[in-house]
């Protein structure tokens, strides 16, 4: 992975299920909507996310960064949304430097997506499932 | 249902995050919210302009247009001004914060959203926008009312000396707001210094007695629509102490107006103007009040036009009105006469015209020296009255009926002094027309005798009933006839000869005393042309001139036509007048005896040393003889100052180059003192009382030989 965030070109430390997930802001949604708003949040979700990730492909392949950005701010409030927080965190970092003019139009960025949108999918099915 | 649904409010969610909407949506509708759901700015500008939401939530950040964007555009929509928009933004994006709150944000909410308080959170937002939106109305309201009211507000803080005014007090003093900066002073500067001082002390007072005050100005206005202004303060007290004065400023002008018109409607006549029975009633009651404070009397007419509601019936109602107008201005003239106001019996009185109603008037005359002053007016009343009434087609006589009531006597209160003054007035409508009762018979005998005496003398002129006597003027050292004095008696039918002390002041009152002033002119000088036909030697008629006839317009032509008609020289007439009369108005008196000069006719000053005798003035006036008056003759020789005030009259007319008459001589000790001191004509019964012309004539040729 070769992302800049603000400390600089460091190994990201490993990260855990708690740091990737919050599973507080779906309960709430259980708690407060019942079951269907869950489900529907969640069935968006899949969507949405997967849709900006590849939009998000698209524009690195064509190194538009306006495109980058706001796929990276969508897939950011999505996975806020649902308590994604790494997700949301990764896409944060390249929303921020696709604006500032840093980014690396690196194709690896997506994997690294891909990667921790599958993650965090299945946090949430074991989350759905307890 | 109906109730459910007003209760809710409708929200306007615009953002491009479906996932955001979708949970807006049905979190917000779980609660009592109606959410409409925008996925872009246009969308959500839209959807504003064909519903109302109560409230906005808009994301920042949207493709196309953003929430910046969107904010303005809303801002800047008719009646948006006031409508709650909270944007939604992440919490740590300082930045759009407080771009937001710039560009008109009501509030914002952090993303991720905490999704239990946010209906809370909206729930207060709504309460705080509408408490804003109903003050907003409220202030429109009120400021709305003052400008109906034409009233404004102020406070002023005693411990900082801070005024605050609302916008309509400056349009109440009609002043620039400008000049306006925050204290007392500022007010004081728009009222005149007496009414600024006014104001000042009624604050203080308000400080220190902790009482409320009203206060009335007059604004003057250079348009002249001067304005009537009410202000009032209001104490707050805060620990017995006044911390404040809430007031207000009102422009009362038509307020007053009204009062002015309701007050005139409740106590005066529209038709005549005149005060109504009413005002009538609360003047004869203090002017009653003021009787017994000052143990002084009035006197009030009671007057009815005869007959009237034949007038209204036969000429109709507007003739009728227009009638009593012209009675009613009619008697507010005579009363007000000057004439009137300088008569003796009356001359510190104050008169009210009153309309009691119907064909009923009233005049109050008060208060009075004598009852008489009742009986003048009445007399006056009766005269201006007999003549016709002139409407625009027809002349009307009316006849009328006055009864008379006098306080202290009639009446203990004004009540009983009213019935009793009606029932005089009806008392004398039993009487005939143009008559007049006292509610008090014993005054009824004493000015019926009066006025039957006035009937009498009247008639006395037409029936020949008046005659001349003469008494001689002698030279006492030549001893022959100089002339005489013609004297009026009357010779009555039934009574015989009635002394002039007895009829001269009835005729005085009634203005008779012209006319008999007139006669003795005539007669006096028709007698004097006999006289020098039947070749008595020259001689000086003398005539007492009364002071109505001295101030008639026409008396020195009536005098020159007098004696050329009888070819008499006017040498051989001379006008005897009182001192009184010819200082009453000098200049004017001056003026007439110039003329009477020119025409060669002399002036005799009768009575003189007992009026107020101006020396001054005796030098400028045209006079050829003074008359000492018979009082100071009478003593002499015995009274030591009768005899020195004789000889002082005697030298001043010797310096003065007057000829001087003594009066009522009766011995021969006295001719011996005033042949001594120089004067040489007398008239008095030492030599001849007054006698009928034939006497006279007879007289005139055996005295002295």
């Amino acid at each position: 992975m070769k992302i800049n965030t603000q400390s600089g070109n460091l190994s990201p430390p490993p990260i855990t299920g708690a740091a990737r997930f919050n599973p507080a802001l779906l309960n709430l949604l259980y708690h407060m909507g019942g079951d269907a708003l869950a489900a529907n949040v969640l069935e968006l979700f899949r969507r949405n996310a997967a849709q900006q990730i590849d939009k998000l492909q698209e524009g690195l392949l064509e190194q538009n960064s306006d495109t980058v950005s706001q796929a990276a701010h969508s897939l950011k409030s999505a996975a806020a949304n649902i308590g994604g927080l790494y997700l949301a965190e990764l896409a944060r970092d390249i929303e921020q430097a696709a604006r500032d003019g840093s980014l690396a139009f690196d194709e690896q960025v997506v994997d690294s997506l891909k990667t921790e949108y599958q993650q965090l999918l299945h946090l949430v099915s074991k989350q759905e499932l307890s | 249902m109906n109730e459910q649904r007003l209760s809710r409010s409708l929200i306007l969610t615009i953002d491009d995050d479906d996932m955001m909407r979708l949970m807006l949506h049905d979190i917000l509708g779980r609660e009592d919210f109606d959410v409409l759901s925008a996925a872009n700015a246009h969308e959500g500008i839209e959807m504003l302009k064909t519903r109302s939401p109560e409230l906005v939530l808009l994301d920042v950040r949207m493709p196309e247009m953003d929430g910046f964007d969107c904010l303005k555009a809303i801002r800047a929509m008719p009646g948006m001004a006031l409508l709650p928009i909270v944007m939604l933004t992440c919490a740590d994006d300082i930045d759009s914060i407080n771009r937001s709150f710039q560009l008109g944000a009501t509030d914002f909410i952090a993303k991720p959203i905490s999704w239990p308080t946010l209906p809370h959170r909206l729930r207060y937002l709504l309460r705080a926008s509408s408490a804003l939106s109903w003050l907003a109305k409220s202030e429109a309201a009120l400021r709305t009312a003052q400008k109906i009211a034409h009233l404004g507000n102020w406070d002023w803080t005693v411990a900082d000396d801070r005024m605050q005014w609302s916008d309509e007090v400056f349009n109440v003093l009609d002043v620039n707001p400008d000049g306006f900066r925050g204290q007392r002073l500022d007010l004081y500067k728009t009222l005149t210094s007496a009414d600024a001082d006014a104001l000042h002390r009624a604050i203080e007072r308000c400080v220190n007695s902790k009482k409320r005050f009203h206060l009335q100005f007059q604004l003057y206005r250079n348009d002249s629509s001067d304005r009537v202004v009410l202000i009032r303060g209001e104490p707050i007290i805060v620990d017995n102490t006044v911390t404040r004065i809430q007031g207000t400023i009102q422009d009362i002008t038509e307020r007053r107006r009204i009062e002015e018109q309701i007050r005139f409607l409740s106590y005066y006549d529209p038709l005549t103007r005149l005060p109504n029975r009413k005002l009538f009633k609360e003047s004869l009651s203090q002017a009653i009040a003021g009787c017994k404070r000052y143990d002084t009397e009035l006197s009030a007419l009671f007057i009815s036009i005869d007959r009237f509601k034949r007038i209204n019936e036969t000429l109709g109602p507007s003739v009728g009105d227009q009638i009593l107008k012209m009675f009613a201005d009619r008697l507010v003239t005579e009363v007000q006469n000057s004439d009137y106001a300088a008569d003796s019996a009356c001359d510190k009185s104050e008169i009210t015209v009153s309309r009691l109603g119907g064909n009923e008037f009233t005049v109050l005359l008060n208060p009075i020296n004598d009852t008489r002053c009742g009986v003048k007016t009445t007399k006056r009343i009766f005269q201006v009255m007999s003549e016709s009434f002139k409407t625009d087609e027809h002349d009307i006589f009316l006849g009328i009926n006055i009864g008379i009531a006098v306080y202290p006597g009639d009446g203990v209160d004004e009540d009983s002094f009213i019935k009793n003054g009606e029932f005089a007035m009806s008392r004398s409508r039993e009487q005939g027309q143009n008559t007049y009762q006292f509610f008090n018979k014993s005054l009824n005998a004493v000015a019926y005798h009066k006025l039957s005496m006035e009937n009498q003398l009247r008639r006395a002129i037409e029936r020949d009933e008046l005659i001349l006597y003469y008494q001689p003027k002698v030279n006492m050292r030549e001893m022959r006839v100089i002339g005489c004095e013609a004297l009026v008696r009357w010779q009555h039918p039934e009574f015989g000869l009635v002394p002039p002390t007895q009829f001269i002041p009835i005729a005085e009152d009634s203005g008779l005393i012209i006319d008999i002033s007139n006669w003795v002119l005539e007669t006096a000088c028709t007698q004097m042309h006999l006289w020098h036909q039947q070749v008595l030697p020259p001689l000086v008629m003398a005539i007492n001139v009364s002071a109505r006839q001295f101030r008639q317009h026409d008396f020195v032509a009536q005098v020159n036509s007098t004696l050329a008609r009888l070819e008499l020289a006017p040498l051989h007439l001379k006008l005897e007048l009182t001192e009184s009369i010819l200082l009453e108005n000098i200049e004017e008196a001056l003026v007439t005896l110039r003329e009477l000069d020119a025409l060669g006719v002399h002036i005799s000053i009768d009575d003189f040393g007992t009026g107020y005798s101006s020396l001054a003035y005796l030098k400028k006036l045209p006079i050829s003889e003074l008359k000492i008056d018979r009082s100071f003759i009478r003593d002499i020789p015995n009274n030591e100052d009768d005899m020195a005030i004789t000889t002082a009259i005697l030298a001043l007319a010797k310096s003065l180059s007057l000829e001087v008459v003594a009066e009522g001589v009766e011995h021969e000790e006295q001719v011996a003192f005033l042949l001594r001191q120089g004067c040489e004509t007398a008239q008095g019964f030492l030599y001849s009382k007054p006698v009928p012309a034939a006497e006279f004539a007879a007289f005139v040729e055996q005295f002295g030989t």
